[in-house]
């Protein structure tokens, strides 16, 4: 038999350096922001589907992703989980939702592109919910998104960034004015999704958010987001139109994206709102 | 089926157990083929009849000219029939939209193009074909006696075992998809009884981790960021990011590729069988001709053998060395995909090969000591190479060149979360190569510290596969 001496010690010193990172992972905060989009969404999936059910569930795209459940703390909605997904459709979210035995109280349901379609970024994350991979995450703690060292690394960085203020620039003008779409697309498996959780008991309220350079030209018109909530009936919760109010403007970290201190001053106007 | 996935985590430990469970090299061929059709007709069977038609051929023509008595005229039609078959299977299915396009009249092109567009491209089909010409035209030199291994009628060969052993080197599943590029006298004298106690643990399970580590841990996590280089989303990146982008691709290409033959090395090892290295730190190269000698080395020597040679080399004055340099590298950058891209890159490569074979620099030794002046050549080099590659993730030549205007000329400032995951995770190729370029001093090493290190390294590395894998995706050159 050929020597297999190396083989085991390599095993023993991932298994302990496995055993040290649990206990490391333990002290440490848990990130809220990973550093790439799939990760993200997956730290917000397991989170959902493995955390405690919770009472408030935002759904939406990487804009309401902004909106981390820590600056929710101490406005009275802190039972909150965020399952905005990046770069994918809100449908995707709400398709999740359903799939589980019980729904929350209250969907907050972010309004920017819900009329995208499902693509295949949607299909993966989809697949991520249900697959080997997932029933491996759920019984190995150490596999989780949230564990990933590269993951946990860039939530300290980022956490003390936002401490310091971190990068934000002024959006630019509106680049799509409008959302550019002539007719809005009755988006029916959306319309289908709302349905159904609305006869499961949850309550269902849509919120617009500031999108940056994607923000209408003319903030005072009627736009797509507009035609889509009154198509839905939906109650809804506008921050963006309350936000051009607001003596301290709205800022972006890349033109688009809510910066962290615009984020959580909508976080609490936001909680405000729903609790009512 | 794909190495990173549950199906194939399945899939080995049952063809391990299955093939050590007899003890005839009979039965273990028999095993590993049967289980390298079902590898590869496992998300597509209707694949399977192209592979099994591309062995029966081989098998063939190469038994043909193993047999004894055969005239030079019979012995060069059956070469001549078994390249046409293998060059016109990969041209069928690789080239036929872009030829059709460039020869066949508008009207014509009009009716048949979209089908000749539509023909899918068999996974693997540019590496068993080019096997398969390995084959028979080593059997062509051979004659009756045949290559080691694999014995031609004088010799003392069977037909039956001769079908059986052709059929199992063309599709064992390790190497089936994307190489390493075996040749026929590589791999033949193998072929024999295997025992579990010859089985080189250490030396499979090192390769695995390194295999598995630089696929799941670097290629798919930077994979997430070097998505960003795709028309028109790059418009709206500034300069640092589209820099760091082209990098980072060429870390993940070689990531990715280095992956997958490391683990197809490691694989083949558990099963008693010794594949050809495909990469030895190709980026601290210090000239284009030393990348080359250290990037996909199998495909090098594969071109240099059974094209370069044969075309006169550079046995036949200046200029005709300069043409098949050119031929070849073109030939070998089509080999990649039917885009004239690619014919781009490899001409690219084949005039920085040619301009160096003109200042003299090919005939420098590839293990001269480092200086300050070799470690700017190697960033050079490097650079050059880098930069190349991004026709590879921009097949649209008019693209790639927007690219390059763009960062020559976006401001704007970083975004920080991109640069992030491409320092993390472009940090191991580095630390990779860094390992590579300090081996004369590793061999000072006692064994005990060298082994602790390695040791350490692959420990570390498992742990990262374990807890910081990026997103599941193919491997970049199933689609060559």
């Amino acid at each position: 038999m050929q020597s297999a001496s190396q083989s085991l010690r390599i095993l023993i010193v991932a298994a302990v350096l496995c055993g040290l990172w649990s206990v490391v992972r333990i002290q440490l905060p848990k990130p809220e922001l990973a550093e790439t989009n799939y990760t993200a969404n997956r730290m917000r999936i397991e989170r959902f589907l493995e955390g405690p059910k919770p009472k408030c569930l935002i759904v939406g795209t990487s804009i309401a992703g902004r909106l981390l459940p820590s600056y929710f703390k101490g406005s009275g909605l802190e039972n909150i989980v965020n399952l905005s997904l990046d770069g994918a459709s809100p449908i995707t979210g709400l398709q999740l939702t359903l799939g589980q035995p019980k729904t929350p109280d209250l969907v907050l349901l972010e309004a920017h592109r819900l009329w995208n379609p499902v693509r295949a970024n949607d299909h993966q994350l989809l697949a991520l919910s249900q697959g080997m991979d997932r029933r491996l995450h759920s019984e190995v703690t150490l596999t989780k998104a949230d564990s990933r060292p590269t993951t946990v690394l860039y939530g300290w960085l980022k956490s003390h960034q936002h401490q310091e203020g971190g990068q934000v620039t002024e959006a630019k003008g509106p680049v799509n004015p409008s959302g550019v779409l002539k007719t809005v697309p009755r988006p029916e498996e959306l319309i289908r999704a709302v349905h159904e959780l609305e006869a499961r008991g949850t309550k269902v309220v849509m919120i617009r958010l500031p999108v940056g350079r994607e923000n209408p030209v003319d903030p005072k018109g009627q736009d797509d987001v507009d035609l889509l909530v009154k198509d839905l009936g939906l109650p809804t919760i506008d921050l963006y139109r309350q936000s051009l109010e607001w003596a301290e403007p709205i800022r972006y970290s890349d033109g688009l994206h809510l910066a962290p201190e615009s984020a959580r001053r909508l976080a609490c106007a936001l909680a405000l709102q729903a609790k009512r | 089926m794909s190495f990173v996935s549950w199906p194939f985590a399945l899939f080995l430990p049952v063809v391990f157990a299955l093939h050590y469970l007899g003890r005839s090299q009979g039965w273990q061929v028999g095993v590993l083929t049967l289980s390298s059709f079902i590898f590869y007709g496992w998300s597509h069977p209707r694949l399977i009849p192209l592979l099994a038609i591309a062995c029966w051929v081989n098998s063939a023509a190469s038994w043909a000219l193993f047999r004894s008595g055969q005239t030079d005229r019979q012995r060069r039609q059956v070469l001549l029939w078994a390249l046409v078959f293998n060059l016109g299977t990969l041209g069928f299915f690789k080239y036929a939209a872009l030829i059709g396009r460039l020869v066949l009249p508008e009207a014509l092109w009009s009716l048949i193009g979209p089908w000749l567009s539509s023909i899918p491209l068999p996974v693997g089909i540019s590496f068993f074909t080019f096997q398969g010409i390995s084959l028979v035209v080593d059997a062509w030199h051979a004659g009756s006696k045949g290559i080691p291994g694999l014995p031609g009628e004088d010799g003392g060969g069977r037909v039956g075992r001769h079908y059986g052993n052709v059929t199992f080197f063309k599709a064992f599943f390790p190497q089936l998809v994307a190489g390493p590029i075996v040749k026929a006298g590589e791999f033949f004298h193998q072929i024999g009884p295997k025992r579990l106690t010859q089985i080189p643990w250490d030396a499979s399970v090192k390769t695995l981790i390194l295999g598995f580590f630089l696929k799941m841990v670097v290629a798919d996590n930077l994979k997430e960021v070097t998505a960003a280089i795709r028309y028109p989303e790059f418009l709206d990146l500034p300069s640092i990011n589209l820099a760091a982008l082209v990098y980072a691709f060429s870390f993940q290409l070689l990531a990715d590729f280095a992956g997958y033959s490391l683990i197809a090395i490691g694989l083949a090892r558990l099963f008693g069988y010794e594949l050809p290295a495909n990469f030895n730190h190709p980026y601290l190269s210090r000239s284009i001709t030393e990348f080359w000698r250290r990037w996909h080395m199998t495909l090098s020597s594969w071109l240099r053998e059974y094209l370069y040679i044969p075309l006169g080399g550079n046995r036949s004055g200046e200029w005709r060395t300069y043409q098949n340099l050119f031929l070849v590298m073109f030939l070998g950058g089509l080999w990649h995909g039917a885009a004239w891209s690619y014919a781009v890159w490899g001409t690219a490569h084949g005039v920085l090969l040619a301009l160096e074979r003109l200042t003299g620099r090919h005939r420098v030794s590839d293990s001269r000591p480092w200086s300050l002046l070799s470690i700017l050549q190697a960033f050079l080099c490097f650079t050059a190479v880098t930069f190349l590659w991004l026709l590879f993730q921009l097949p649209e030549f008019g693209q790639a060149v927007l690219y390059l205007r763009t960062l020559a000329t976006q401001g704007g400032p970083p975004q920080v979360q991109a640069l992030y995951v491409i320092a993390c995770f472009s940090l191991p190729v580095v630390l990779w190569h860094l390992w590579g370029a300090i081996e004369p001093w590793r061999r000072t090493w006692s064994r005990q510290t060298s082994d602790r290190v390695t040791v350490v390294l692959h420990g570390s590395m498992l742990f990262l596969i374990l807890t910081n894998s990026g997103p599941p995706g193919e491997f970049i050159y199933f689609q060559f």
